[in-house]
């Protein structure tokens, strides 16, 4: 099975910039199944992909671990609830460190195979290409550093949220905190507006606030645009107040 | 099967839920954010080719600018509609205006949701609703304060807001001066506002967020200058109640102090304006209606809603918004606050964090 073929369906950011012409495999046909589970965290994987899915890995040990690795990720950076991990941070550290061992000689091939876009197309992302160039080598190493980089934004947040961190714990997530104001901000508007708008009728789907900002609008509307626009602007607002 | 965790995959997998966070159309269809540049950057050029155009007679200041908008209104009979769009929501009405140098008429007819037809003369307002035969009559106070405040030394418009001419557009087939008003601080929102060139009526409105995101706008869609609209025909209509249930919702005048509230500290620029309570027939529970308490700062107006605290109605302290209105909910002791307004969610909690009980 191929590790480095991705996902059809869900091409990512950092995908689209580690394949940009990895050879698109069928949805059918061999999806490896990491990257079927990362869809699935996602929402995004075809009925018919999830009962493969089912069917080939459910239950294995690993597949759960791998699953369960998805959730916290996902979970720390929305940070929407506090991260359960079912490991130390140190020992997710040191999974994470190991697979990078692993993981790192997978790259190869398929920038291999980026270079050699003149290739028969006959060739798969595993056919490996003689003689490696100075280009291939930068390559290796710009993904290198940004897998790294990768790694330590992850476990720097996981550190951050494990429960024994005390105050160095709240210090790192201080820390993250500021380093993301645009995931911060977003999230604090998540968690706090709720915008309901449908196509004619109440703007909000809460009555006493709808009778309070209808009446806003009515008693309330102390500008001096009030004359000229704001008077005809809560009279066509008004239908939805009353 | 090899089933080694590919790290890469593991870090899509989050990557791809950021992607869903951030602001961009679509992160994974690159090519459609850029086709949105492009239409977006199509619209600009022209816009930024009409601010090079300066106006003749020179820049006028925020308040010069005002007083022209309210002029305009005064003195000329138009009819077209309007267009509000607010949020993902559009609302649209029909719009008659009269005015004879004292006596300013004006008639709103909603050509979306419920049927209602608005007939004002200055500042005594009507409201017919058809489909259930009620009619509300009201005195708005609003309406009659500005603009005398322009006018008075407590106006500080001036202070809080700065204006930027910005060349000409044309709107509903009238040339018009685009006029931006920005905001000084963080505690208000701007607005880019649209004056028909020759009269000064404001014939589009938007009302702009952060980095002049656009909350909310009103706009004629059609617009007649100097309709024949006849002041006598809607005289009639205004006093024809027949088989309307007449309903006159009185305001009771109070002040907050009164109430036995105050604010801790000033939110810069809002002043008191007004405070009332009101009598309701069907009043919840309590049977008593909340007070009303406004602040504006001239351009943007706050109400402070405080009633007693029921566990039944008053869930969790939330934050809403629905356009350019803002909302934030809040427990005060033995008191539920609700501040609303056009201003920033900011604003509004500095609000509810400086209301308290005076005795």
């Amino acid at each position: 099975m191929n590790a480095a073929q991705k996902h059809t369906d869900s091409p990512s950011l950092a995908s689209d910039a580690a394949h940009p012409s990895s050879p698109t495999p069928s949805v059918l046909q061999g999806v490896d199944p990491a990257s079927s589970l990362s869809a699935l965290v996602d929402g995004e994987v075809h009925d018919i992909e999830l009962e493969h899915l089912l069917a080939d890995h459910a239950g294995e040990r690993e597949t759960l671990e791998v699953w369960h690795s998805y959730q916290v990720i996902g979970d720390v950076l929305r940070a929407s609830a506090p991260a359960v991990a079912n490991q130390t941070p140190q020992a997710f550290l040191a999974g994470i460190h190991a697979r990078l061992q692993v993981e790192a000689p997978r790259v190869e091939p398929v920038l291999e195979a980026l270079v050699l876009t003149e290739a028969p197309s006959t060739a798969t992302a595993h056919v490996r290409a003689p003689a490696a160039n100075d280009a291939v080598f930068r390559w290796k190493m710009v993904a290198g550093l940004a897998s790294l980089a990768a790694v330590m934004a992850v476990s720097w947040t996981v550190l951050g949220t494990a429960p024994a961190g005390g105050s160095s714990g709240a210090g790192a997530q201080m820390a993250l905190t500021g380093a993301s104001p645009g995931m911060a901000a977003s999230r604090a508007q998540e968690s706090t507006a709720v915008v309901v708008n449908t196509p004619q009728g109440p703007l909000i789907r809460d009555v006493q606030l709808e009778a309070l900002m209808a009446e806003h609008r009515q008693y309330g509307g102390m500008s001096a645009l009030q004359m000229p626009a704001g008077f005809l602007r809560n009279a066509t607002y008004d239908a939805t107040g009353r | 099967m090899t089933f080694a965790l590919p790290l890469r995959v593991a870090l899509t997998a989050p990557v791809r839920s950021v992607a869903r966070w951030l602001p961009t159309p679509t992160a994974r269809q690159p090519w459609r954010a850029a086709a949105l540049m492009a239409l977006v950057a199509g619209f600009w050029t022209p816009l930024q080719a009409q601010t090079a155009t300066p106006t003749a007679t020179g820049p006028r200041s925020v308040n010069e600018w005002l007083m022209r908008m309210h002029e305009a209104s005064r003195q000329r009979a138009y009819m077209g509609t309007l267009v509000v769009s607010s949020g993902a929501s559009m609302s649209a009405s029909r719009i008659w205006h009269v005015c004879d140098g004292e006596q300013q008429m004006e008639r709103v007819d909603t050509l979306t949701g419920a049927p209602r037809t608005t007939i004002r003369r200055n500042n005594e307002v009507i409201t017919f609703a058809p489909d259930s035969k009620t009619a509300w009559v009201e005195k708005r106070e609003s309406l009659g304060l500005f603009p005398e405040l322009l006018r008075t030394p407590s106006n500080a418009i001036p202070e809080f807001y700065g204006v930027n001419e910005a060349g000409t557009e044309r709107v509903a087939g009238y040339l018009a001066d685009v006029v931006e008003i920005q905001p000084k601080d963080t505690l208000r929102f701007g607005f880019r506002i649209w004056a028909e060139k020759k009269t000064g009526l404001v014939v589009k409105l938007q009302t702009l967020g952060e980095q002049g995101a656009v909350l909310e706008q009103v706009a004629f869609s059609e617009l007649q200058l100097d309709a024949p609209v006849s002041m006598g025909k809607l005289t009639r209509l205004m006093k024809d109640t027949k088989g309307y249930d007449v309903q006159r919702p009185v305001l009771k005048k109070t002040t907050a102090e009164a109430e036995g509230w105050r604010l801790k500290e000033p939110v810069p620029g809002f002043l008191p304006m007004s405070c009332h309570t009101r009598e309701v027939a069907d009043a919840p529970a309590g049977g008593v209606a909340p007070m009303q308490w406004v602040f504006s700062d001239g351009l943007a107006s706050v109400s402070l809603f405080v009633e007693p605290f029921d566990p039944q109605r008053h869930g969790q302290e939330k934050a809403l918004v629905t356009g350019a209105t803002h909302s934030v909910s809040r427990r005060v002791g033995a008191y539920w606050l609700t501040a609303l307004g056009e201003v920033p969610t900011a604003t509004l909690r500095r609000f509810a964090n400086a209301l308290e009980r005076a005795r």
